[in-house]
């Protein structure tokens, strides 16, 4: 059993479900992210956990002991807030050892623990600091550092770096990671930022309209998405939907709104003409001037004629998005002088290695259809 | 739970002390008088009567159009400017508001009265025999003491709301082509209407319910509603005349604090705002620096009323002395119902104190309640619980006469009932401080305090209260000043022994003489220097504590 089990838990406010039988667990020392988009429930499963709110059905238990009744004062946990929630009133010292205070610990050792906390944020001169003296990411420290001072059981973090600029949000994740690492600290981390889940997570939980979509390590999200929307999440932009339209010895035949694709079929069964979801590797398709080649099946290459919709350049490279049937197919290549601009004719080459095809939920009639056989 | 269980107080008071006696008028006006609404008969049917209403009315609008005038040049120079001193002259320029209307109408007297400060000066330099201000018994002094009165909230609330626009607004105006005038016209104005539209209302509130400063500098052709109230009331003694005329009032002034409050809610909404620090500019060009001189140089004349008070109470007969403050000591009069001062500001700071810790403990209760985020009942608590600021002093002194006056609960032979009116008046001005503070705490302090291990009742003292504590002390002060002034309603209700330092001052001004007028002055200056002194040191102890939040 792992050490935070949450299962089956359902909180509705209002008429609407915020939470519907969302279960996830945790192992010691894990870091957990819980990505989605805002409103798809994770603070409230944060609250839930922290004690904050009580699940309306469910059971949380932490290291096997049911939590229904532990009050959040009891629970022995660390929460930081999405606005942080420093006391303004309190100087930095007086915010870090708050709980430290309110569990009645020794002031010898709430000195001690207080300046080591600082000096692991790497804000040992701030003790006498006001909060609103403090830079944005200063005070996203502080806060680490007040949720960490207790020892908690299980921290959570709840979009902790939301409000920062892009550049002071990269630094911090490291920073962040390394310091919950160094502490063997079992954590929650809440966020709707993909890189920031990626740079955060030993696991990933998917969360969408109160529901866990999906949960693994990073890696298997990435390379076996069971929805678009957790392909989406995990950052794969070429999503193609299909039927399976036959195979042979070196492919799955996927008809799709390009076309016909030809991929490599992930584990699992997937029926004759049964739904798919492939996903394409931007990398690792070429697009040329329209051709007739014919060559496609010894190169193992399907090809997909369409015209460029817009080019792009970024990082370095270039972003070519194809308009093909009803779809669109983005490619990301070096620049050259013969990458094709924004409405030329082209066909997009696509190896066979670089589609990843798995058989989709087919949202609503997935049960009907199993039930069927 | 606990926030509906924090309702029942406010609510029992309101409803004893406040829904009581109000239903006691309306029982005087209705039932008792003879022939039902016989009373409203005679008013309404009496010219004296429709001019007291039609008098009352414009008064309060002509006194709105001069605090505007003085105002609104002082709020643009708070809001965007920033200068030495800045801070002291904005507290200094608050003054005002804080002293009782006895002190203020005194001061005038002091300062603009036939023996006043300006015609003894203006005597002296020209060699003149007669004074040459006879404003004392004038529209125009009455006039001046609304807008020497009012002008401080105006400039509290417009360059609160004027500091928070973002100077952007105008810029980008400047941008489109617009020059300064236009600007102002077009873009500034509009935008700071609702404010403006907002303090104008309640000033026009407050004049309308003038009172002391109308009893004490109009005479008799200068009576508002309020002090024909009074007069009914205590001189003639038609209690159902007086009942009749007080719903009157009560009308119209709900009807113009609606107004108010619709305008005030349109305030809230935010227009891209800045913080205050952004707004304000160093003064560098010289016209700045005339600007901020002509507004120092205006603060002086503004606040002349009050060290003209202080001026004349120690000028007397034989030159500078403190003749007239020793007498207050002393029975000159061999009057039987004489109160040394000690006792009468004992009197007063006693009934001031026990009114703070009522006012405080029924308006903080009411504000939790109220700030709840999605109580329904949170709006018309709100609303109900702010009626006692709609009705006047007197009218609630007189409430108390008719309502308290037989058992189970006759209160007129206690000082209790004092207090429990000045609490009635103080408890509005404690749930608006405190409110804003109330819902600006974000619930995350309670929920990380909790997750930290403590308890609600430590995390209410190490975190909620020390953040509600400036505001706390605000409508504290609120509470406090507004016990130590209270007039209208004490005038009715005091008792010889129990005298407060506004109803002695009145006294003395009542009885003729020299002597009894500079003792008045000598009072009224012992009261200005109290009520300053406790904000002073408020004042102090608020910016050791505010902190940066």
């Amino acid at each position: 059993m792992a050490l935070l089990e949450v299962s089956n838990v359902t909180k509705r406010f209002g008429d609407g479900f915020s939470l519907k039988r969302v279960s996830l667990s945790a192992e010691r020392g894990d870091i957990v992210c819980l990505l989605g988009p805002s409103g798809c429930g994770k603070t409230t499963l944060l609250r839930l956990i922290a004690g904050l709110e009580s699940p309306d059905d469910g059971t949380i238990t932490f290291d096997g002991r049911d939590l229904d009744r532990v009050p959040s004062r009891d629970r022995g946990f660390g929460l930081m807030f999405q606005d942080l929630a420093l006391f303004p009133h309190m100087d930095v010292s007086g915010n870090v050892s708050f709980g430290l205070r309110m569990q009645r610990r020794a002031q010898e050792e709430v000195s001690a623990r207080v300046n080591t906390l600082l000096r692991l944020v790497g804000l040992e001169d701030f003790r006498q600091r006001k909060i609103h003296e403090l830079s944005g990411g200063e005070r996203q420290r502080v806060a680490l550092a007040r949720s960490l001072a207790g020892e908690p059981r299980l921290l959570m973090l709840d979009e902790p770096l939301g409000a920062l600029d892009r550049a002071l949000r990269e630094t911090l994740q490291a920073q962040v990671r390394a310091i919950l690492k160094a502490l063997g600290q079992t954590a929650i981390y809440v966020t709707h930022d993909r890189d920031e889940a990626y740079a955060m997570a030993d696991t990933m939980v998917i969360m969408e309209g109160g529901e866990v979509v999906q949960a693994g390590t990073p890696e298997e999200l990435y390379n076996a998405p069971r929805s678009e929307m957790v392909a989406r999440s995990m950052g794969i932009r070429n999503v193609l939907r299909g039927q399976r339209a036959g195979e042979d010895e070196h492919a799955t035949h996927l008809l799709t709104e390009v076309g016909l694709v030809a991929g490599v079929l992930q584990g699992g069964d997937l029926r004759p003409a049964g739904d798919a979801l492939a996903f394409v590797d931007e990398r690792r398709i070429e697009v040329g001037a329209r051709t007739q080649a014919s060559a496609s099946a010894t190169q193992r290459v399907t090809l997909v004629d369409g015209t460029v919709e817009s080019r792009r350049f970024h990082s370095g490279e270039l972003e070519v998005v194809v308009r093909a049937g009803t779809g669109r197919l983005t490619c990301v290549t070096k620049p050259t002088d013969d990458v094709p601009a924004a409405g030329d004719e082209v066909t997009v080459a696509i190896p066979f290695d670089a589609v990843r095809i798995v058989a989709a939920e087919r949202e609503g009639i997935t049960s009907a259809a199993d039930a069927l056989g | 739970m606990t926030a509906r269980l924090a309702l029942l107080a406010p609510l029992a008071y309101l409803a004893i002390f406040f829904l009581y006696p109000l239903g006691a008028i309306f029982e005087r006006a209705f039932i008792q008088g003879e022939g039902g609404f016989a009373g409203f008969g005679t008013i309404l049917g009496d010219s004296y009567y429709l001019g007291r209403i039609w008098f009352t009315t414009w008064q309060a609008a002509a006194s709105t159009a001069l605090t505007l005038a003085v105002g609104l040049p002082m709020a643009y120079l708070f809001a965007r400017h920033d200068f030495p001193g800045k801070s002291v002259l904005k507290a200094v320029s608050t003054v005002p508001f804080i002293m009782p209307t006895i002190v203020v109408a005194m001061g005038f007297v002091a300062l603009l009265g036939r023996e006043g400060l300006a015609n003894t000066v203006l005597m002296a330099v020209f060699g003149l025999d007669d004074p040459v201000i006879r404003l004392a018994n004038s529209i125009w002094i009455i006039l001046l003491a609304h807008a020497f009165y009012n002008y401080a909230i105006f400039v509290r609330i417009v360059s609160a709301f004027w500091s928070n626009v973002a100077p952007q607004l105008e810029e980008s105006a400047a941008m489109l082509g617009a020059g300064r005038v236009r600007t102002f016209w077009h873009v500034t104005l509009p935008v700071l209407l609702p404010a403006i539209a907002s303090s104008a209302a309640l000033t026009f509130t407050f004049c309308f319910t003038s009172f002391g400063v109308v009893l004490v500098l109009g005479g008799p052709q200068f009576a508002t509603l309020e002090v024909a109230v009074y007069e009914l009331t205590a001189k003639l003694l038609r209690l159902e005349l007086a009942s009749a005329l007080a719903i009157i009032q009560m009308v119209f002034t709900y009807l113009f604090l609606l107004v108010y409050t619709r305008l005030q809610q349109s305030t809230s909404v935010q227009i891209n705002l800045a913080p205050q620090e952004a707004t304000a500019r160093r003064p560098k060009r010289a016209s700045d620096m005339v600007l901020v001189a002509a507004m120092i140089a205006m603060l002086l004349v503004v606040l002349s009323p009050l060290w003209a008070l202080v001026e004349r109470a120690l000028s007397t007969s034989d030159g500078y002395s403190l003749r007239y403050f020793g007498s207050l000591f002393e029975n000159v009069r061999g009057d039987v119902f004489y109160l040394p001062l000690p006792s009468i500001i004992s009197n007063s700071l006693e009934f001031a104190v026990l009114t703070t810790a009522i006012a405080l403990t029924v308006g903080a209760a009411a504000a939790y309640y109220i700030s709840r985020p999605g109580r329904r009942g949170a709006s018309i608590a709100d609303a109900l619980l702010m009626m006692p600021l709609g009705v006047s002093a007197v009218i609630m002194g007189f409430g108390f006469l008719v309502a308290f006056n037989r058992d189970p609960v006759d209160l007129r032979a206690t000082s209790t009932i004092l207090v429990i009116a000045h609490t009635l008046v103080a408890y509005p001005f404690v749930i608006r401080s405190v409110l804003p503070a109330m819902r600006g705490m974000p619930q995350q302090f309670r929920e990380a305090a909790s997750v930290m291990g403590a308890s609600p009742v430590r995390a209410f003292y190490h975190v909620e209260l020390p953040i509600l504590t400036p505001a706390l002390i605000v409508g504290a002060t609120f509470a406090f000043a507004v016990s130590m002034g209270e007039f209208g309603a004490s005038l009715l209700l005091v008792r010889p022994e129990s005298t407060t330092m506004p109803v002695a001052i009145y006294r003395m001004i009542a009885q003729p003489g020299a002597e009894n007028l500079g003792r008045a002055l000598a009072m009224s200056t012992v009261l200005m220097l109290v009520v300053a002194a406790v904000f002073a040191g408020i004042e102090r102890f608020r910016y050791r504590n505010a902190g940066g939040f």
